[in-house]
C-alpha cells in the first residue's frame, strides 16, 4: 500500500484491510472487553481510526504492524470510554463465532471452546501492556514486529513473554480445576 | 506451551481468515462498516464545526454588545470597563480557537508507548487550560465589569444618594465568576484527572494489575 489520496483507493484499502484483519481484530477486541456489543463498539472505533489513518500511511513500517498499532491504541481509548459509561461489566463471553460456521456439536469442539474461553479470560486478567504483548505474540508476530508496535526493546519483550507464559499457564490450570 | 496457546487463540476464527476476500458476506459487511465509518467521521467533523461556530459567535456577540455599551456609556470609567469586556470577547474567542479545541487528533499509527505519552500530554494540556481559566477566561471580562460598575457607582453617587444597585451588581458579578472558576478548577480538573488516570491504567501502567474489563 502506498500513501494514497484518492477516495477510491482509500475505500479499496479500507475494505481490503477490514476483510483481511477481521478475525485478528475480533480477537484483539475480545482481549480488551467481555461483552459482544462492547467488542463491536471497539471494532467500530478501530475502523474509524483506520479510515482516518489510511491517507497518512507512508510505508515506514509494514502494513501489519501499522494496523496493529492503530488497533491497540484505539482500543485503549475505546475501552476507556466504555468504562466511563459503566459498561463491560457483565459475564464473560466466548470469542465471537463466525455467523455462518457454528461450532460442531462434538466433545472436542466443546472442550476447545471452553479452553479458548479460559485463555481469553486469563489474557484479560493480565496488565494491559502484557496483554498487548501476548496477543501480538499469539497473532504470530515476531519479537521485532512487537518491538515496532509497542516501542519496547526485543529483550524486554522476550523477558515479559516468558513471565506471561508462566502466568497464563497457571491461570488456565486454575480455571480448569474450578468446578 | 506457546504453540498450544497460539493454536487455541487462533482456532476456528483463523480458518475463516484465509477466505475473506472471496467471501461475499464479508465484503458486504465491510461495505456496511465503511458506510457507518464515513457517517461517524462526518458527524464528528460536523460536531466540531458546530462547536467552533458557537464559540466564535458567542465571542463575537459579547464583543459587539459591549462595544455598543461602551459607545453609549455616559462616563469614562464605564466606557473603559465596557470596552475591556468587548476586547476580552475577542481575546477569549482567539484563545479558545488556538488552545481550547480539545485534544488534538492523535496519530494512532505511532507505537503504543509513544501513543500513551501523547495521550498523557493531551490530558495535561487540557488540565493546564482549565487551571488557568482564571487568567485567560475570567480575569479580563471581570476586570472590565468591575471598572464599569465602579463607574456606574461613582456616577450615581455624584447625582444623588448612594445606589446599592451598583454595589449589588459587583457582588453578583463576583459570585458568578467565582462559581465558574470553582466549577472549572475543581470539578473540571477533577474529571479530567480521573479520565487521565483511567486511560493510563487501561493503556498499561505496569504498576497496576490488569482488570477484566
Amino acid at each position: 500500500m502506498t500513501g494514497t489520496s484518492s477516495e477510491g483507493a482509500r475505500r479499496e484499502t479500507f475494505l481490503r484491510l477490514i476483510s483481511e484483519y477481521k478475525s485478528p481484530l475480533q480477537r484483539l477486541a475480545a482481549a480488551y472487553v467481555r461483552e459482544v456489543p462492547d467488542r463491536e463498539d471497539v471494532i467500530q472505533e478501530i475502523a474509524v481510526a483506520l479510515w482516518q489513518a489510511i491517507p497518512k500511511f507512508r510505508n515506514e513500517s509494514s502494513e501489519r504492524t501499522w494496523l496493529y498499532r492503530i488497533a491497540h491504541n484505539t482500543a485503549i481509548t475505546a475501552v476507556t470510554k466504555l468504562r466511563r459509561r459503566g459498561r463491560s461489566e457483565a459475564a464473560l463471553d466466548d470469542l465471537p463465532e463466525p455467523p455462518d460456521r457454528p461450532s460442531p456439536p462434538t466433545n472436542d469442539g466443546l472442550i476447545e471452546a471452553e479452553r479458548r474461553t479460559w485463555l481469553v479470560q486469563a489474557i484479560r486478567l493480565l496488565p494491559a501492556d502484557d496483554r498487548q504483548i501476548v496477543t501480538l505474540h499469539l497473532e504470530d508476530l515476531s519479537h521485532r514486529q512487537i518491538q515496532e508496535i509497542t516501542g519496547l526493546s526485543e529483550g524486554a519483550i522476550a523477558t515479559r513473554l516468558s513471565r506471561i507464559r508462566t502466568r497464563l499457564a497457571a491461570q488456565i490450570r486454575n480455571l480448569e480445576v474450578q468446578p | 506451551m506457546t504453540d498450544e496457546l497460539r493454536d487455541l487463540w487462533l482456532s476456528k476464527s483463523q480458518r475463516e481468515s484465509g477466505q475473506c476476500e472471496s467471501n461475499p458476506t464479508l465484503i458486504e459487511e465491510g461495505e456496511k462498516m465503511l458506510t457507518i465509518v464515513i457517517e461517524n467521521t462526518r458527524n464528528f467533523d460536523r460536531r466540531i464545526a458546530v462547536r467552533n461556530a458557537i464559540e466564535c459567535s458567542s465571542a463575537l456577540a459579547v464583543t459587539v454588545l459591549f462595544a455598543w455599551f461602551a459607545w453609549r456609556a455616559p462616563s469614562l470609567l464605564e466606557r473603559i470597563g465596557m470596552a475591556m469586556v468587548s476586547v476580552s470577547g475577542v481575546w477569549i474567542g482567539f484563545y479558545l480557537l488556538r488552545f481550547g479545541s480539545g485534544p488534538e487528533a492523535l496519530d494512532p499509527g505511532v507505537s503504543l508507548s509513544a501513543y500513551r505519552q501523547l495521550l498523557e500530554q493531551a490530558y495535561e494540556r487540557q488540565i493546564r487550560l482549565l487551571r488557568n481559566v482564571k487568567y485567560w477566561y475570567l480575569l479580563p471580562p471581570y476586570l472590565g465589569l468591575i471598572i464599569a460598575n465602579l463607574g456606574l457607582w461613582l456616577r450615581l453617587k455624584a447625582s444623588g444618594p448612594i445606589s446599592w444597585v451598583a454595589i449589588a451588581d459587583i457582588g453578583i458579578v463576583t459570585a458568578v465568576f467565582a462559581l465558574v472558576w470553582i466549577a472549572n478548577e475543581t470539578f473540571g480538573v477533577r474529571h479530567l484527572e480521573s479520565l487521565k488516570r483511567d486511560l493510563l491504567t487501561i493503556s498499561g501502567d505496569a504498576s497496576i494489575e490488569g482488570k477484566d474489563l
